[in-house]
């Protein structure tokens, strides 16, 4: 009986210094993801406390000097001038000025939304199937959409600016589509939209001045994608 | 699987007890082979830590998959 | 001693459920725990999607490392519970699960209660083959990326865990509700339904948890063990098993939970739950 529980103990702590080891070797397991574009800790083994806000956009997770969490910078700006106006759903009635760069490395700012009257942004993440599933189909409609009308997409996996695997992920995914349309890499410019983002893929609808128009479309829906496309033209 | 295996109502007198399960599981072979499973199952978690698996659980869990949840 | 022992087990069993599911403020905002906890794995069935939940889920981490890009199988969530298992059994089941806790609590609801048929029981490595091993590493896209069957098309616990407490803080999900979402709305009341009227219904005929830690219940290090010197064959503790065990016949059946209520029914006292044998053979 003694040496039976020997054995256990032994499997058990041998079970558990093999998980300690696995978190301490894990490299930077930080990511952005979809939801509120949240920083995980990476690197360092910092398992997240106990104590969490969960309080709107705020979400646990070890913080480390990184770009703080995008959402809670979010949570500070909203509502505070007029230009940070919130729409009824949380999002921003415009969209924020942002600088960044494209999959293909060219620098694009919120100027891309005048270029046309009407953007539909793909908000999709290389961790998401539903996304990389509803790619074709996008970058054939990008190739047959009227001359006013936009297709662009934001990657929201990218960590930083030198997170090179998840761009070339990002770049062999939209290869492999054949949705060569502008892809946006998220950073924290997009806060106080990304706070707002529950999951991907999300599309959203922007007319020429970066009004963010009509719903949010949540999930696979390429067809609803190009009816609100419809809609909203034969309106204008 | 399971088995109603039937070993019989009496104890095999060698055993001392029947063990269910249609295995000839006296004491020691049972723990030899919980210990080697044991061993293949530290290996095996080593193994999978090493070649990156953990990310792809985080990664999974951390982001709300539509998907898992019934909203494709 | 009777009561002692069904409560002792509650009790580790709400516990379970607590720890499983510490981030309760989550559900106020919606948001899921996105921290590193979430790399390890629950040794219970709770979805990774709920608000609450800290660990991972260990079906769903199975079917996201063998449905990825690069893998097939994963090694680190099959080791964990291969670990896990030869340790415990099944009586993970039975005292740690928070899913097993909560049909429990089901069948405790009023009704006329049922015994299943045999076969059912084997309902459970099937769903384990094709949807948790085999559907993610087959059915996949361009890149490569399976879909994690179970979860998408059957877990309830997911849908109940997951599905509804996100539906309800977010409108903005609702839109994404299809047909999809009825199938899993329609094996949830089923599973809920089935709980009611058969003891830990989801258990013994749907979890595929269940079907990897019964396989292991033969060689687990914590045992059930039948004294035959006290056994007097009156056959309560096979009445009492709500497994519908006879821990007597198969100690080591794959669906026995080591829940205990055996033990507490005998009046010989000659089932033994614990580490280490003492009645099977002599020595080593």
């Amino acid at each position: 009986m003694r040496r039976k529980s020997k054995w256990i103990i032994t499997g058990s702590l041998l079970l558990a210094a093999a998980m300690l080891a696995g978190g301490c070797s894990q490299p930077g397991a930080g990511r952005a993801g979809a939801e509120g574009v949240q920083e995980v800790a990476s690197g360092e083994r910092e398992p997240g406390t106990g104590a969490d806000e969960g309080n709107g956009a705020m979400q646990e997770g070890a913080d480390t000097d990184k770009a703080g969490e995008i959402a809670g910078e979010a949570e500070k700006d909203a509502g505070s001038t007029g230009e940070d106006a919130l729409r009824p759903d949380g999002l921003p009635v415009q969209m924020p000025a942002f600088t960044t760069t494209d999959l293909a490395g060219n620098e694009v700012t919120e100027s891309i939304f005048g270029e046309k009257d009407l953007t539909v942004l793909n908000i999709w993440g290389t961790f998401c199937s539903p996304c990389i599933r509803e790619m074709p189909e996008l970058g054939e409609w990008a190739k047959e959409l009227p001359e006013n009308v936009q297709l662009v997409g934001l990657v929201v996996d990218i960590e930083g600016e030198d997170d090179t695997v998840h761009k070339e992920l990002a770049g062999e995914i939209t290869d492999k589509a054949g949705a060569d349309f502008t892809h946006l890499l998220v950073n924290m410019d997009f806060a106080p939209v990304m706070g707002q983002v529950v999951g991907v893929p999300t599309t959203l609808f922007i007319d020429g001045d970066g009004k963010i128009v009509g719903d949010p479309i949540v999930g696979v829906n390429v067809g609803g994608y190009k009816k609100f496309v419809e809609d909203y033209l034969s309106e204008q | 699987m399971s088995s109603k295996g039937d070993h019989g109502q009496g104890a095999s007198e060698r055993d001392g007890v029947r063990d269910g399960g249609g295995a000839p599981a006296s004491g020691r072979y049972r723990n030899r082979a919980g210990a080697l499973l044991l061993a293949a199952a530290c290996g095996f978690v080593l193994y999978g830590l090493f070649r990156g698996e953990a990310a792809i659980v985080l990664n999974k869990a951390v982001n709300i998959c539509l998907e898992c949840i019934g909203l494709g | 001693m009777k009561m002692k022992h069904a409560l002792r087990r509650k009790l580790v069993q709400i516990a379970a459920f607590g720890f499983s599911n510490i981030h309760l403020t989550n559900f106020r905002g919606g948001r899921i725990y996105q921290g590193k906890w979430k790399q390890f794995c629950n040794p219970g069935l709770n979805c990774y999607s709920c608000p609450a939940a800290g660990l991972s889920c260990p079906i769903g981490a199975l079917q996201a490392v063998g449905g990825s890009m690069n893998f097939q199988f994963s090694f680190y969530v099959a080791g964990f519970l291969l670990a896990v298992g030869a340790l415990f059994g099944r009586a993970v089941c039975g005292w740690v699960c928070p899913f097993g806790l909560f049909q429990e609590l089901l069948h405790k609801i009023p009704s006329p209660k049922w015994k299943l048929p045999g076969w059912m029981r084997y309902l459970k490595y099937g769903i384990l083959l094709v949807f948790v091993i085999l559907l993610p590493v087959a059915a996949t896209d361009y890149m490569g990326m399976g879909k994690p069957a179970f979860c998408q098309f059957i877990c309830p616990a997911g849908t109940l865990e997951g599905g509804l407490p996100l539906l309800g803080t977010h409108p903005e999900l609702r839109q994404s509700i299809g047909a999809l979402f009825f199938l899993k709305a329609a094996v949830l009341v089923i599973t809920l339904g089935g709980c009611v009227f058969a003891y830990r219904f989801f258990c013994r005929v749907m979890c595929p948890l269940g079907a990897i830690y019964g396989l292991m219940n033969r060689v687990s290090f914590f045992r059930l063990e039948v004294d035959p010197s006290k056994c007097i064959n009156c056959g309560k503790c096979a009445r009492e098993c709500g497994m519908e065990v006879d821990p007597v016949r198969t100690p080591d059946c794959a669906e026995c939970i080591r829940c205990g209520d055996c033990a507490r029914a005998c009046p010989a006292g000659a089932i033994r739950l614990g580490f280490g044998r003492r009645y099977s053979g002599k020595k080593g």
